[in-house]
C-alpha cells in the first residue's frame, strides 16, 4: 500500500513539475506585456476623441517614437496645429510655433496626459515599464471578449504614477492588456480602460481603438484611434532633436 | 486716417488674394477670435484733438466696454522643406483709447518664409524669437524686452510682439544650435527716409546647449534701434531639482555715453520655479513662481510726485497657481507684486473649453497698492500713465476665444 502511494505521488510530481516550472508570475507576464508594447521604432498616425456632456472634440496627430524614451508628437489638428512635443528619457521639450517658442520641462512634466486627455506620453511611446513601479500581485484568470486573460492587480510603490492602483487584464496570448481599472489609493474606481479593436503588426497584435471612460463623471469618455502605424522602420536619429522639434 | 484705413483694407486684400493665388490655397487656413466683455472702474483720459497727445486724466466712473481680436492665418507646408505663415489681427474697438481710431485697426501679426537646406535654416519676415525662459520675466529676452510688470495676464500669449527680421539657424547636434539674426533699422518715411540708417540696423546671436542637465543659452543683441545705440549681452540657464528651474540675466551697454549708470541702470536677473503636480491623468496643479531682480534699482519705497518720476523698483515677483480639475476647465490665480512699495495685483481667471475650438472665459483683475505704488486701488492723476493704466482697481471680464 505504502508502495503504490510513493509510485503514485511520484507519477502526480512529474505530472505537475512542468506547469509549476513554466508557470508565470505576476512579474513575468506584467514584463512581458511591457516587452511586447514597447517597440524599436514606431511612426503612427491617429486621433484622440474626447468626449464630454457638451459634444466632441476630436485632435489629431502624427508620432515617431524609438525605444522606450524617445518620441516626437505633432497635432495636426486646426486649434493646436504645429504644436510639437519631444519627449527624451529625462526631458521634455514644447514648440509653440505662433511664439517661435522652445520650452524645455523636466520632472513632473514628463507624466502628464497628452492634450488634458487620459492617454500619457508613455502611452503614445509604447515604452512602458511598469515593475520598477508597482507591485505586482496575479489574481487568477478571467475571460474578456472571450479570450482567456491573467488578471494582475498592481500596487504603486511610488507617488509619482498616475493611479496607485491598477487591475489589468492581460491576453494570455498576445499579452496585450485588453481592459483595465484604475483606482485611488483607497480603492475609489477613477476610469476603466478597454481596448476596442487590435491589429497585428510584426508579429504583434497591438490595440489600435482604445476607450477609457471616466467613472467620476457622466458620459465622459477618451477614444485614441491609431489610423496608420509601422513598427520597426528605420528613424533617423534626427527625428528626435531639436531641429525637427522647431520645425 | 479713413484714408490710411482704406489703403490698409486694400493693402490686406491683395495680400490675401496673393497668399491664395501663390499656393496657399493648398495650406492651412485658421481663423483666430477673441472677444471680451469688461466692466471696470477706470477715469476719463483727455487726449488733444489734433495732435493725439495725452493730456492727463478726469474724473473716475465705471466703464463696460467690448474688445477683441479676429485673427486670420494662412499657413502653407510647401513642399516639406519650406514653410509660410501670414497672419493678420483686426482688433475691434478697444478700451484703450486710440485717439480718431474709430474703425477697426488691423495689423499685421506674422508674415515670414522658412526655408530648410542641409546644415541650416532660414527664417525671413515679421515673426517672433523666443530668447531665454519666462512667461512674465525674462531677462534674456533681449530682443522684445520681457521686464516690465504692466502685462496682460488675460491675454493668451502674455509676450506676442513681432518684429521684421532674417534669421539663421544652424544646429549642433540634435540638442544644440546656434542662431543669428538681423533686424532692419527702423523706417521714417514721415521723415523721408524710406529705407532706415544702416548704422541703427540691430543684429546678434546666441548659442543654445546643454551642459551635463542644465540647459545653457548665451548670447548677444546690438540693439540699433535704440534712442542710443545698445550692446545687450545676456546668459539663461535652466534645469531641474524637484521644479524645474530657469535663470536668466542681462545688461545694456551703451554704445556711447556713460557705460556705468547705464549698466547700473539695466542689470538685471530673472528667475523661475515650476512644477506641475499631476494629481492623476488629468487634474493637475501647477505652480510657478517668477521673479525680476534688478540689484542696482530702488530698494526702498520711493512717493512719485509725476509720470516721469516712477521708480523702478529692485525687485518683481510673479506667482501662478493653476488647477486643472477636468479635460476641459481651467481655474487660475496669477500675481503681479512689487514687494519693496508693498503693491500687487491680482488676476483670478477661469478658462471652460466647452466645445471644439471655443473657450469661454472669465477674469477678475484686483489692484492693491496706495496711489502712487506701482499697482493702485485707485491711481494718482498726475502718475497716470495711459498705456498701463486703464484699469483703475478693479475690473471684470468675460468672453470667448474661437480658434477655427
Amino acid at each position: 500500500m505504502i508502495r503504490k502511494i510513493r509510485i503514485l505521488s511520484t507519477l502526480l510530481l512529474v505530472l505537475l513539475l512542468p506547469s509549476a516550472l513554466f508557470a508565470l508570475t505576476g512579474e513575468d507576464i506584467v514584463r512581458k506585456a511591457d516587452e511586447m508594447q514597447t517597440f524599436d521604432t514606431a511612426v503612427s498616425s491617429g486621433e484622440l476623441r474626447i468626449k464630454d456632456r457638451f459634444g466632441l472634440k476630436v485632435s489629431t496627430f502624427n508620432a515617431w517614437s524609438r525605444g522606450a524614451d524617445e518620441s516626437l508628437i505633432e497635432f495636426t489638428s486646426i486649434a493646436e496645429r504645429g504644436q510639437k512635443i519631444l519627449r527624451t528619457e529625462e526631458e521634455l521639450y514644447l514648440f509653440y510655433p505662433d511664439a517661435e517658442e522652445l520650452i524645455r520641462m523636466q520632472g513632473s512634466a514628463l507624466r502628464q496626459g497628452m492634450l488634458g486627455s487620459d492617454i500619457s506620453y508613455e502611452d503614445m511611446t509604447g515604452g512602458k515599464d511598469r515593475l520598477s513601479k508597482y507591485s505586482i500581485e496575479l489574481q487568477g484568470d478571467e475571460a474578456v471578449q472571450g479570450r482567456d486573460c491573467y488578471v494582475v492587480f498592481m500596487t504603486a510603490n511610488t507617488r509619482t504614477v498616475p493611479y496607485q492602483k491598477q487591475k489589468i487584464w492581460i491576453d494570455k496570448k498576445s499579452f496585450l492588456v485588453l481592459k483595465g481599472e484604475y483606482y485611488t489609493k483607497s480603492g475609489r474606481l477613477l476610469k476603466e480602460m478597454e481596448t476596442l479593436e487590435t491589429r497585428e503588426y510584426a508579429g504583434r497584435e497591438v490595440a489600435i481603438r482604445t476607450r477609457i471612460s471616466d467613472k467620476m463623471k457622466k458620459d465622459s469618455e477618451t477614444l485614441m484611434i491609431i489610423d496608420e502605424l509601422e513598427i520597426d522602420v528605420p528613424i533617423d536619429e534626427d527625428k528626435f532633436s531639436l531641429e525637427e522639434l522647431s520645425w | 486716417m479713413v484714408v490710411k484705413g482704406i489703403r490698409t483694407g486694400l493693402w490686406i486684400v491683395l495680400m490675401t488674394a496673393f497668399a491664395i493665388t501663390s499656393g496657399w490655397a493648398d495650406g492651412d487656413v485658421s481663423l483666430d477670435f477673441t472677444l471680451q466683455n469688461t466692466i471696470l472702474r477706470t477715469r476719463e483720459i483727455e487726449y488733444d484733438t489734433d495732435t493725439g497727445e495725452f493730456l492727463g486724466v478726469g474724473d473716475q466712473y465705471w466703464g463696460y466696454g467690448v474688445s477683441g481680436t479676429a485673427g486670420i492665418s494662412f499657413k502653407s507646408s510647401g513642399s516639406g522643406n519650406t514653410k509660410g505663415d501670414l497672419s493678420f489681427d483686426f482688433n475691434l474697438p478697444e478700451m484703450e483709447v486710440i485717439p480718431g481710431a474709430e474703425a477697426p485697426v488691423i495689423t499685421l501679426r506674422r508674415a515670414y518664409v522658412k526655408a530648410r537646406f542641409p546644415g541650416f535654416r532660414l527664417t525671413a519676415g515679421k515673426t517672433r524669437l523666443g530668447w531665454g525662459d519666462g512667461f512674465v520675466f525674462n531677462s534674456g529676452d533681449v530682443i522684445f524686452g520681457s521686464t516690465s510688470p504692466y502685462v496682460d495676464l488675460t491675454a493668451s500669449e502674455v509676450r506676442a510682439e513681432t518684429k521684421w527680421l532674417t534669421s539663421l539657424n544652424i544646429p549642433l547636434g540634435r540638442f544644440s544650435f546656434v542662431e543669428a539674426l538681423v533686424i532692419p533699422p527702423p523706417t521714417d518715411p514721415a521723415g523721408g527716409m524710406i529705407a532706415g540708417d544702416l548704422t541703427r540696423t540691430s543684429g546678434g546671436g546666441r548659442i543654445y546647449t546643454r551642459v551635463g542637465n542644465t540647459k545653457v543659452e548665451a548670447g548677444y543683441m546690438f540693439r540699433g534701434d535704440e534712442e542710443d545705440p545698445l550692446h545687450r549681452p545676456y546668459i539663461g540657464l535652466q534645469g531641474n531639482f524637484g521644479p524645474d528651474w530657469y535663470l536668466a540675466g542681462s545688461v545694456a551697454l551703451p554704445v556711447r555715453g556713460d557705460a556705468a549708470s547705464v549698466a547700473e541702470e539695466s542689470f538685471n536677473l530673472s528667475f523661475g520655479l515650476f512644477h506641475l503636480q499631476q494629481l492623476d491623468r488629468i487634474r493637475s496643479l501647477s505652480m510657478r513662481l517668477e521673479g525680476l531682480v534688478m540689484p542696482l534699482q530702488e530698494w526702498e519705497e520711493q512717493g512719485p510726485q509725476a509720470a516721469e518720476d516712477i521708480p523702478v523698483y529692485g525687485l518683481l515677483l510673479y506667482p501662478e497657481i493653476v488647477y486643472i480639475p477636468d479635460t476641459s476647465l481651467q481655474y487660475s490665480v496669477r500675481g503681479l507684486l512689487s514687494p519693496v512699495d508693498l503693491s500687487g495685483q491680482v488676476t483670478l481667471g477661469v478658462s471652460w473649453d466647452i466645445l471644439q475650438g471655443f473657450t469661454v472665459n472669465g477674469y477678475l483683475i484686483i489692484n492693491a497698492g496706495d496711489s502712487r505704488d506701482t499697482f493702485a486701488w485707485s491711481r494718482e492723476t498726475d502718475l497716470w500713465q495711459p498705456q498701463f493704466d486703464y484699469i483703475d482697481g478693479l475690473a471684470v471680464s468675460a468672453g470667448f476665444n474661437y480658434i477655427y
